[in-house]
Order: C-alpha cells, then structure tokens, then sequence
C-alpha cells in the first residue's frame, strides 16, 4: 500500500529537485546551496527573490541548459516529469520544459511571429503539417492569430511575451518555466501575459514555474509560492502562508501585497484573537465590512505623512517654472502624433511622477526638456529659457537624465571614472570633480565601490551607479524613466530614498514609472498620459482617488487606496495613499 | 520611427512572388555581367533591366532615392578621379595645367560608375523584393549551411534592433553633456568610444541570453530538421531563371567570342 502510494505521487510530480547545489565554472562560490522542491503536476508556482537570490539559475536547471551547456560543479538531482535533466540533452527535454526569459528582444530572433514559433519543432524534425498546426493552436492560445507575419520587434512588449510563450508551447512542454517575463512591460502588457499564463494552467493543467516580483498577481494565480534568499529556500508555502510572514518577506527585501500588510497591522493594533490573514482585495474588504465598525474621520494631519505631499514646500505661482510646455506637439513620422496638444507647467522643487502606458507619450514628452526631441509645434521652456535656443549638451547643465538601462549609459571601468564623466563634459575642475563624484556615490551608498567596473555590478547597482552619475552633474532638474524597473523591492525602495533626499535638497524631480507604490509613497504629484495628451494632471491623493479616469488608460491605484475607496460608504477616504493611514481610520465595532 | 533600418518592402508583384533563389541567382548574374562588360552602352542597357525589375517590384520612390543616394557619393567620385588618372586619347575636352580630360577617359569613368550602380541596384532590388528569412531559406536551399543562414538571419532581424540601441546609446551620453559633433575629426572619433563601448556590452549581454533561448529551443538536436515553408519552383520560375541564365550565357559568349561590349 505504502509503496503504491508512494509510486502514484512519484507519477504526479512534475518536479522533484534534491539536494541541488551548483556554482557556475567563473566562480567557486555555489549560486544554488542544497535546494529541495516537489511541484505536483497542474501546479502553478512562484518564486521570489530579491537580486541575485539564484532564481534565474534555478530556472536554468529545470530544462537542462545547466549543467548541459552551462557547466559547474553540481549536485544532487533534478528529475522533470521523470526525466533527470543532468543525464538528458536539452533539446530532449524541451518537449518537457519550455522556458520564457525576462528580455523579450533577446528571445526573438525570427523575422516573422510564425517562423519564431515554428522554430523548435523544425528543429526538432516535426514534420511540416503537423507544425504548422500547432502554430495556428499556440498562437490561438496566446491570442495572437493576427499577428503571424508581423516582425517580432514591431509588437508590443506584452505581445512580444506572448509570442515567445507560444515559442515554448510548440514544442508540446508540459511544463512551462517563466523567468520574470513580466518585469519589463507596462500595466497592460502584464494583464496580458498573466492572463495567457493562468489559462494555460486552468485549462490545458499545465504546469507553471515562474519568477515574479508582483506580489498581487501571485496571491490571484498561485498555488505556492517559494522564497528564495541567497541561493537557498528561505519560504515555502501557500501565498496566504508566505505573505503571512511579512517580517521575513521584508528582511529579504520583497514587498508582500499591501492587504498582507494590513491584516499584520491590524492584529498588532487590535491584538486580535482570531488572527486575519487577507490575501486578496475581496476578503479584505469581507472582513471589514464585518468586523469593524464606521471609519473613524480622521485629518490630514492624523493619517502619518507617508507621501511628501504633506510636506510639499508652498510654491508661488508666479515663480518661474523649472519645465513649462505649451502646446506641445510631436511627430515621429509626418502624420502621426505621438504628443497632441501637451500643456504642462513644473515648478522648481516639485516631485512629479508621469504614469501611463507605454506608447502613451511619456518617454517622447520628457525628452524635449532636455532637447534630445524638438517639438513639431508649440514651445518647452527650461527655467524661463525657450529650450530651442540650447543644445543638448547645454541643457545637461540644468536638466539630467537617467535612462531606463544602465546598459545604455555605462562604458567605464571603474565606478568613479563613470560617474566623473558627466562632470568632465561640463568642464568642471578636477578637485571639484572630485567632491561631487564622492558626494554622488555617498548619496547612493556606492562609496565601497569605487573602483569596481561597473559592469560587473547586478542591475540594482548598476542604476545607482548612473543615477550617481546623473547627480555628480547637478541638475537643477532630474528625469528618471522608470527608475525601478527589474530591481526588487528593497532596491527601489534604496533607489527612490536617494532620489527623495536629492528632491530634499531642492532639486526638481520626473518620474516616469508604471509602479503604482512607488507613485503613492514617493510623489506629491501625478501626471497621467493617455495617447499623447495628458488626461489627470494634480496631487497623487486627487489622481488616485478617480479611479474611473484612470481605468480609461488601464491604470489602477494602489490596492490599499483601491480598498478605501470601495469602502467609501463605510466613511474611509478615498484618498488614502498607504497601508498605516488605512488601520489608523479603522475601529472596531 | 524604426522603419529605415528595414529593406524589404511588403507588395505582391510578380517580382516578390518569384523564388528567392531565382533572385538570388539573377542578382548575383547581373552582377557579374555588369564586371565583364565595359561598354557603356551595353552596361546602360543592363541597368536599364534592373531599373524595370524595381519598377515592377513595386520600389517606392522613396525607396530608390535612399538607393540612389546611398552610391552617389561613389559613383561622382569614380566620375570625376577616373580621368585624372587615365588622361589617354583624344578629343581632349579640357585642359588645365595637369588636369587633362580626354572624351574616352570621361567615357570610361561613367562607364565605372554606371558599373557599380548595376551592382548596387542589383542588391537593392533583391533585398527590396524579398523578405530576409525567404533569403536566407534561398541561400540555405542553394547549399549554404543551415547554421550560417540562421547567423545571417539573425544578423538582419537585429539590424533595426541595434539601430536603436545607438541613438538611444548616443542620446544617453549627449545628455549626460557629451558633444559628439564638436572637435576636430580625431576627437569626434574618439568621442564614439563613449557610445560605441555600452554598444559592445550591451551586444556581448544580448548575445548571452539569446545563446540560452536559441539552445531552449532545440537548436542543433541531432535530427534532420524540418522547414515549414518548403521552397517550391513553379513553372514561372523555372521560366524566369532559363531566362536569366540564356541572357547571361549570351552575353559572356558574345563577349568572348566576337568582343561584344568590351
């Protein structure tokens, strides 16, 4: 009985991983200490994990790339749908496991969405008619159907996941490995790639592995989530179990969804008996409408000063502004508008985030304060000056700008020479050089690294290294595009501290990000594009509290603030921004 | 904003449906005629061919201005160094101290330029008229290996892909104060190496993971590989390569035999 048992769950396990360590040939130090994890056929798993915690190099593992292709000194075992993936080649396992990278523009590599999706199986020897019917039915699974004979690099980066979804899926896997396929696309992409993701799962009982950093999709799909830290499994368990532990979550750097937070909150507040433990927006909201009686009213002032709003310097109206565009319009190509009629008026010492979709104008938009785009029609004036008049170089003075990539920027071999470049372009002197390039790396925490090469360094590090870059110039102003994206949690949070104190010190911030927390805690005010124009222009309180203009563009607040306000007839403001001003209104019945 | 790194343009001629290795072939037969002919009317002729295999590809003229720019700074040098240098025969047309331009010196530059202007257009109506991944399934049909067409392939899918990256590259380091149209030739030069370092080192990163996704895929499993769209010749092709071929057959011939065109 015992052994038939043990057979049967032997045949139900997708994975099973025993005792793997491995360390990559560079290196004697293991990425990957004694991991042990079973997942059960039709489970759809997460794993998080802040930088470097070794989840990629897991993923890895699980279709044979390593130790196949990538050797190192491994051990132990791990054995896919019965196959043990150290003894089988990897293209034997690829109709077993099909994996999806982080970078879309480096997965596909066919001039046209069919030939990438036809490609596995050709490789594979499938014949042609039987090919070319799993390409109509993974582009069918991945709603993709009109897209065939589109380039992969004119598509969307939503869709761009996709196709490489369905990539994976004509090889017939009945495992698929996701390796933060969402970390790069704006809000709608993501809705897009999990929403293919769980289907696949629901319907085909296809096993899902996938690394994320969005807590509030993975309580919504997941099944288990493990914690990853330092290449080991620090957690394990349901969502509801893992999110939970919100003090272990943090001290590794990951955020958990802010409902999560509340309920620890609250059962510290109200020393609840009965523990609550919220996972998703629903219960939250169940559970308050139950148990706790009418929101209490509280002040501005009451509701803690999470967001520096409150703080906001009083700025006259007649003072010159740092950026002002008027009328702004932009063209890429004759005909077609990317910016229609933008009108924008940003104060000196203002922190201003820009949120929309991608395509929506925000990148185009922020490029003319610093001339790197030329308006069609209309007028970007920089600190009372017509920006026309000034070449680029000559608005670097005053208005810094940190690309998305540190990739793009980085071309050093030292942290220190990479940071003194912009100063050294301005003309500034050696000694003075020297106070700012140190005065940078303290104000990011780099000053250890100073003679490090930079590209050596993990992306969290690598953006704090052009961000120090940016700062040794001294910008009046500073652009950020979507400073945030792909570090985890606690890089941002080091990240946007930076970015706060500098605002402290009075220099005029532009964010643009698609993180809606980052938004809340950090900017005292929002600005939302929608197809070339701005459509919500005002503090973050009032932007996030018209949820209606914003679901317009796909955007959403917060999950707290989306909690209070559909908790608006119980008294709670629908302006709360963070999880400590929600419990300080609630009360119990 | 990305469509100038592109060549092929989507139409439905006569042209683009032809087999890419009929194109290829002629192509690489105009090509070759263009070098063993000098006449400058026979190579005009020749060029006058190519001209009506764009017009009836469908090249927009957009299109073939970016061409016909992209040679013409060539095709004026050869013009006007070529009599410089070869200053034989008679009439002389001008003369001034030791510049002296004869009729047949003047004939024999345009006769060059005309010659690498077959040659280009040769090219261009190729890659205007053929999608890259049918190229390079011609190429492999015609016996190029399947791993070098993949690498060709691959070389042009990230063609419009790497153009961005270097204006995003440049635009980056302009921002951060760098003025790379000022200075003196030398220092312009040495200015790249501040785009053309995050170039390499973005490439050398792109290069790894798509190395991870291409062997994720199958890539070199030990089986004969299969292809989806097979390349099949319909009488209409084998129609327009007997023809190529009798033409350039032709040609040569009477170039070699009576010295037609020489």
């Amino acid at each position: 009985m015992a052994a038939e048992k043990a057979l049967k769950q032997t045949e139900e396990l997708a994975i099973e991983i025993r005792g793997l360590t491995y360390a990559y040939p560079t290196s004697e130090q293991p990425v990957l200490k004694d991991i042990n994890l079973k997942v059960c056929k039709g489970e759809f798993i997460s794993i998080m994990g802040p930088t470097g915690a070794g989840k990629s190099t897991l993923c890895l593992t699980l279709n044979g790339i390593i130790p196949q292709s990538l050797s190192g000194k491994i051990e132990g075992s791990v054995v896919v749908d019965g196959m043990n993936t150290l003894s089988y080649g990897v293209h034997v396992l690829t109709n077993k496991v099909g994996i999806i990278f982080q970078e879309p523009e480096s997965q596909l590599f066919s001039m046209n969405v069919e030939e990438e999706i036809s490609f596995g199986p050709e490789n594979l020897g499938v014949s042609p008619d039987e090919i070319r019917k799993r390409v109509d039915w993974a582009l069918g699974v991945v709603r993709m159907e009109q897209y065939r004979q589109r380039s992969p690099f004119r598509l969307s980066g939503g869709q761009k996941q996709r196709v490489a979804i369905a990539a994976a899926l004509s090889m017939m896997p009945s495992i698929l490995v996701l390796d933060e396929p969402t970390s790069g696309l704006d809000p709608i992409g993501k809705m897009e790639v999990f929403s293919v993701v769980h289907d696949l799962k629901r319907m085909r009982n296809m096993t899902v592995v996938m690394v994320e950093h969005e807590s509030e999709e993975i309580a919504r799909f997941s099944d288990k989530v493990v914690v990853m830290n330092e290449g080991k499994i620090v957690l394990e368990g349901t969502p509801r179990e893992v999110f939970a532990q919100t003090q272990t979550m943090m001290d590794v750097g990951l955020s958990v969804p802010q409902v999560c937070e509340l309920a620890e909150m609250v059962n510290r507040k109200f020393q609840s008996k009965k523990p609550y433990s919220f996972l998703t927006l629903q219960e939250a909201k169940d559970a308050i409408r139950s148990d706790f009686a009418e929101a209490r009213p509280t002040s501005r002032k009451d509701r803690g000063t999470s967001s520096v709003s409150e703080q906001r310097r009083t700025v006259r109206d007649d003072a010159v502004p740092a950026v002002e565009v008027g009328d702004l319009h932009f063209e890429y190509e004759k005909g077609i508008e990317v910016l229609r009629g933008i009108d924008l008026r940003i104060q000196k010492g203002e922190c201003v985030a820009i949120i929309g979709q991608n395509g929506s104008g925000k990148t185009t938009l922020v490029k003319h304060f610093n001339g790197l785009l030329r308006p069609t029609s209309g007028k970007v004036t920089v600190n009372g000056d017509d920006a026309a008049d000034k070449t680029v170089a000559e608005l670097s003075r005053t208005v810094g700008y940190l690309f998305q990539n540190p990739d793009h920027q980085i071309f050093s071999t030292s942290v220190e020479e990479e940071v003194a470049f912009g100063p050294k372009n301005l003309g500034i002197s050696p000694e003075d050089t020297e106070t700012r390039v140190a005065n940078a790396l303290r104000l990011v925490g780099l000053e250890s690294y100073r003679k490090v090469p930079p590209s050596t360094l993990g992306l969290g590090q690598r953006r704090k290294v052009t961000l120090a870059s940016i700062v040794a110039m001294r910008p009046e102003v500073m652009i950020l595009d979507e400073p945030t994206t792909g570090i985890d949690w606690n890089g941002s949070i080091q990240l946007m501290n930076s970015v706060r104190e500098l605002n402290r010190q009075g220099h005029t911030i532009i964010t643009i990000t698609h993180n809606m927390r980052v938004v809340a805690q950090y900017a005292e005010r929002t600005v939302v594009l929608a197809d070339g124009q701005v459509i919500l222009d005002g503090p973050t309180r009032e932007v996030f509290s018209k949820p209606d203009i914003l679901r317009t563009t796909f955007l959403a607040p917060p999950q707290i603030t989306s909690l209070a306000q559909d908790l608006q007839p119980m008294g709670f403001a629908p302006d709360i921004l963070s999880v400590e001003e929600f419990c300080s209104s609630l009360e119990v019945r | 904003m990305s469509m100038k790194y592109d060549l092929y343009i989507e139409r439905n001629t006569a042209i683009h449906r032809l087999d890419p290795r009929v194109k290829l072939i002629g192509a690489a037969l105009g090509m070759i005629a263009a070098v063993v002919v000098s006449d400058l009317l026979v190579l005009a002729s020749i060029y006058a061919i190519v001209l009506v295999v764009i017009k009836l590809g469908q090249v927009t003229w957009e299109r073939f201005k970016f061409a016909t720019r992209t040679i013409l700074p060539v095709s004026i040098m050869i013009v006007c160094l070529w009599p410089l240098f070869y200053r034989t025969g008679t009439p002389v047309l001008f003369s001034w101290g030791p510049i002296i331009i004869t009729l047949p010196s003047l004939l024999t530059g345009i006769s060059a330029a005309l010659r690498i202007n077959v040659m280009a257009f040769c090219a261009f109506s190729l890659l205007y008229t053929t999608p890259q991944g049918s190229l390079v399934r011609g190429l492999v049909k015609l016996g190029l290996p399947y791993e070098y067409g993949l690498s060709l392939a691959i070389a042009l899918r990230y063609i419009p892909t790497f153009g961005g990256i270097i204006l995003m590259i440049m635009d980056a380091q302009k921002a951060r104060g760098l003025e790379l149209d000022k200075g003196s030739f030398l220092r312009k030069t040495l200015k790249y190496v501040y785009v053309m370092a995050p170039v390499v080192i973005t490439a050398l990163r792109m290069a790894d993971q798509l190395s991870l996704a291409i062997e994720s895929r199958a890539f070199g499993a030990p089986v004969k590989r299969t292809y989806v769209t097979d390349l099949r010749m319909r009488v209409v092709d084998t129609i327009a390569i007997a023809v190529v071929v009798v033409a350039f057959t032709g040609l040569v011939l009477a170039r070699l035999l009576y010295g037609f065109g020489a």
